[in-house]
């Protein structure tokens, strides 16, 4: 019985529904509190209807891994972001997320909206890794942006910020 | 499909180019993909702006600074007209606005024309208005040139320096070689006054200071009553020169520690003193010796902490409370504990990082 009680079921966008620990599920701040507000009734699915069930089994590898380190504030200062920041992506988290580009954002979205703090660190990370040094053009390519600039308006902004080519 | 980062929410966006912060050329690139990401990496771009004589690129910076304010007064009614047209900012956005974003001024030198200081009687002064930067938190003066960065020009000291005289920055980084040059420091009352927090970044101390004295003069330390934290720091990267003379005839542990105190005896009763790497001369002194530089932290500390103890008539009770406010920390451990980001330059704290972690 008291098994059961460790249980979560979390039903994804594409109507599949996951068994999970509830410490595992607890790594989302917004699944932790969906499931303080449904309280003691068992059994009855929490809703993500913005996850799909490939991205959300991607997850629940990250969270089960990191199911035993301790929760980040709710609360969490700015001064704890910069914290984070200056630190490099830890090496099982660098290997796991190693995925195509699509998942890569399909992740850090789903991170966002299941308020999954340090996850959405180490996807966004990753992305800026992937923009450091490239030229413009490359950007856009990567990221398949349209150049909404008119050729003088790109000059401006060379011209203002000149400085920053050190 | 792949256009997800067009649709990434603007806060999972700047998430990402926070990651890019000390990456002025990627940032840059950014900035030129698109209009959306232009704007968000724009105050990026500019939130740390340093002003050095070292480099042309560095002129062509000012004069992109200071150009476009000539012509900020066309650009708001144009900014205006645009504003009524559409209710959006238009791409003027970038030409008058940059200068809000600026967090953080690190000042070293800048020439007089740069700020279009002119003469007060000449009667194109009221045209030429330096930036306001608005928005400033942070201003570092750097003393490593002679005479800069002060409230007058040097060799004209009637025209009064424009650029530094608009700031209201709330915390001040007072960066000098030699802790002898803190006398040359000194700011109108009306800037001093708003410093809520000072950071004196200081090279290592070659001689005593003489008792009951203090480098800063007695306007900066009446203004500084109203500082409520203060952070000190031994500079690493400043070379010791003709130390092992001096070595011979004076006790150089002593020197760090007597400066330090006359700044601490002299601060108000409620501010916070950090101190940086005090330990930091006696490891060149005793290199031989093989002391750790934790050892000789401690020994600093103690140093600095019974200076207080003579150095005034204080009662056991005030003394102890002083004692309360102060906090000593190795270089590592400050530079980790990174309550320094976005005010100082991060790629000089972690290169005093690396010269600690060498000795």
């Amino acid at each position: 019985m008291s098994d059961k009680k460790q249980q979560v079921i979390l039903q994804t966008s594409d109507d599949e529904q996951f068994t999970v620990e509830k410490i595992v599920a607890e790594r989302s701040a917004m699944i932790k509190s969906m499931m303080e507000d449904l309280g003691e009734q068992e059994g009855q699915a929490i809703p993500l209807p913005n996850v799909s069930s490939s991205v959300l089994t991607k997850i629940l590898e990250y969270c089960d891994h990191h199911k035993n380190e301790p929760l980040p504030a709710a609360d969490s200062s700015d001064a704890d972001d910069s914290r984070r920041k200056t630190s490099e992506i830890g090496e099982w988290d660098a290997r796991w997320i190693q995925v195509d580009q699509e998942m890569l954002f399909e992740i850090i979205l789903a991170a966002n909206y299941l308020d999954i703090k340090p996850l959405l660190d180490v996807g966004c990370k990753t992305v800026a890794n992937m923009i450091k040094g490239k030229t413009p053009e490359e950007i856009r390519k990567l990221f398949n942006i349209t150049n909404d600039f008119t050729p003088e308006e790109e000059e401006q902004i060379r011209k203002e910020n000149e400085w920053a080519e050190e | 499909m792949m256009d997800q980062s067009q649709h990434f929410p603007p806060e999972i966006s700047t998430h990402i180019l926070y990651h890019l912060n000390a990456d002025k050329r990627t940032l840059l690139n950014l900035s030129l993909t698109c209009k959306y990401l232009h704007d968000l990496a724009t105050p990026l771009l500019w939130r740390y702006i340093r002003l050095t004589p070292w480099s042309n690129r560095y002129e062509k910076k000012y004069y992109s600074i200071f150009r476009s304010t000539k012509k900020k007064e066309v650009l708001d009614r144009q900014v205006e007209e645009k504003y009524q047209l559409d209710g959006s900012i238009g791409k003027d956005n970038h030409e008058w606005g940059v200068y809000d974003h600026v967090r953080v001024l690190d000042v070293e030198y800048h020439k007089i024309h740069w700020c279009h200081s002119h003469h007060p009687d000449d009667p194109n002064t009221h045209i030429y208005q330096s930036p306001k930067f608005k928005n400033l938190e942070t201003l570092h003066l750097r003393y490593s040139h002679t005479d800069w960065p002060a409230s007058f020009h040097p060799g004209h000291f009637t025209i009064p320096c424009r650029l530094l005289l608009a700031l209201r920055p709330r915390v001040l980084y007072i960066h000098v070689k030699n802790s002898d040059s803190i006398q040359r420091f000194h700011l109108p009352d009306n800037i001093l006054h708003n410093i809520q927090e000072l950071v004196l970044v200081v090279g290592p101390r070659l001689y005593a200071m003489p008792e009951g004295k203090c480098e800063f003069e007695q306007p900066v330390l009446k203004a500084f009553q109203k500082i409520r934290k203060m952070t000190i720091i031994i500079d690493p990267s400043e070379p010791t020169p003709n130390m092992v003379g001096l070595m011979e005839m004076n006790d150089p542990s002593l020197f760090n520690a007597s400066f330090l105190a006359s700044i601490i005896l002299n601060v108000n009763g409620e501010c916070e003193v950090d101190i940086v790497n005090a330990g930091y001369i006696e490891k060149i002194r005793d290199r031989r010796v093989g002391l750790s530089m934790e050892e000789l932290h401690r020994e600093s500390v103690d140093v600095i902490k019974k200076s207080l103890t003579i150095s005034r008539e204080w009662s056991w009770a005030e003394i102890e409370r002083r004692k309360g406010n102060l906090k000593f920390w190795r270089m590592e451990e400050w530079v980790d504990r990174c309550e320094w980001v976005g005010s100082a330059n991060a790629q000089e704290v972690m290169e005093w990082r690396d010269v600690i972690c060498k000795v």
